[in-house]
């Protein structure tokens, strides 16, 4: 894609993430967020969001393709097991799915 | 708890910000600027993409049809949907901080400047902070947030080639698993499902087509985790 291209799907996009903070927006001078309408919407954004990152971690467009797809479900279970023994902390679990990673490709690189 | 006295809004939201939700942020984008880096996006394109779009699933669905080639309405349609779940946070966040029995243009701001870690904090701790104060103080803990985001996103660009290939490889991971664990603190059994359905779901039916894969499957996976999850069956709150 040319770098004009870029900027204009990059407005594109603006558009689209700008379209959905205003109707929220709108919407939040009238409805009530403890709804089932709400719920729905809510997963709808889980699903969406979960599947767009297990693609960008098992099916990468990106040299992380290069890694084993083994190695990448360790370092994610790890990432979960710190999250959820170590009181859902974001940061550490985090580092340690990526740390876990780097070291299991240094390894596979000896 | 009694809302506490806050003389200066603008620099306690600045100081709050200034721990691990800057450092939260901060890593999160270092994968993203990682991540545009190698599939070649120009800077200034990969910088005007956090401030303008400020979301990371809808800046990781920006890279992912950039770097397959995505046209105008694809990327439209695409952002749009992963954009989804900003509506429902726009809608809780705002009525906490509002004071103004009416919709401004300070609202549009604040939303635009909304990101998941500001949403928590505001649902967290808005009702602690004396009502005239709140905006202000959310406008400097996001602002805050953003610049360690831009920071962060910089950094992930500038370094990644210089990084042994192992790290740099690592680092592509970090923004993923960071926004699964975001998803999974949200502690809800319909919201556990419809993340388990789309995941199957939506990497297979984006191999089908890009576009109708990604709007479909969420939909189809997020309605489906809603029902199995007793949604229909909830009465809403009073």
């Amino acid at each position: 894609m040319t770098a004009g291209g870029l900027w204009i799907v990059l407005l594109a996009a603006f558009a689209g993430a700008f379209l959905t903070r205003g109707a929220g927006v709108l919407i939040s001078g009238q409805v009530e967020p403890e709804t089932r309408v709400f719920e729905w919407f809510t997963c709808v954004g889980q699903a969406l969001v979960g599947g767009l990152m297990v693609r960008a971690i098992f099916w990468p467009p990106t040299p992380l393709a290069e890694t084993l797809a083994a190695d990448r479900a360790l370092a994610l279970a790890a990432a979960f097991a710190v999250f959820f023994l170590a009181g859902r902390r974001l940061l550490p679990s985090t580092l340690a799915g990526v740390g876990l990673l780097a070291a299991l490709n240094f390894a596979r690189a000896l | 708890m009694p809302p506490r006295d806050m003389p200066r809004p603008l620099a306690a939201g600045f100081r709050e910000a200034l721990g691990a939700p800057a450092l939260g942020l901060f890593a999160a984008l270092t994968g993203y600027g990682a991540m545009t880096e190698t599939v070649g996006m120009d800077p200034l394109v990969m910088l005007a993409s956090v401030v303008l779009i400020w979301s990371m699933p809808a800046l990781m669905t920006f890279s992912e049809v950039a770097a397959a080639g995505g046209g105008v309405w694809v990327m439209f349609v695409a952002v749009t949907f992963a954009n989804l779940r900003n509506i429902p946070m726009v809608v809780t966040a705002l009525p906490m901080v509002r004071t103004e029995g009416r919709l401004t243009w300070k609202d549009m701001a604040l939303a635009q400047l909304l990101s998941p870690t500001t949403w928590v904090h505001i649902l967290v701790f808005s009702e602690t902070l004396p009502a005239p104060a709140r905006r202000r103080y959310f406008v400097a803990f996001s602002a805050t947030v953003l610049v360690a985001a831009v920071i962060g996103a910089v950094a992930g660009y500038a370094v990644v080639g210089e990084l042994p290939k192992p790290v740099a490889t690592a680092l592509l991971f970090l923004t993923p698993v960071y926004l699964l664990l975001i998803i999974m603190s949200v502690r809800r059994l319909s919201g556990y499902l419809s993340l388990a359905l789309g995941a199957v779901a939506l990497p297979l039916l984006m191999d089908w087509s890009l576009e109708w894969g990604l709007a479909l499957g969420g939909l189809g996976a997020g309605t489906a985790g809603f029902v199995l999850g007793g949604g229909l069956r909830r009465r809403a709150k009073p």
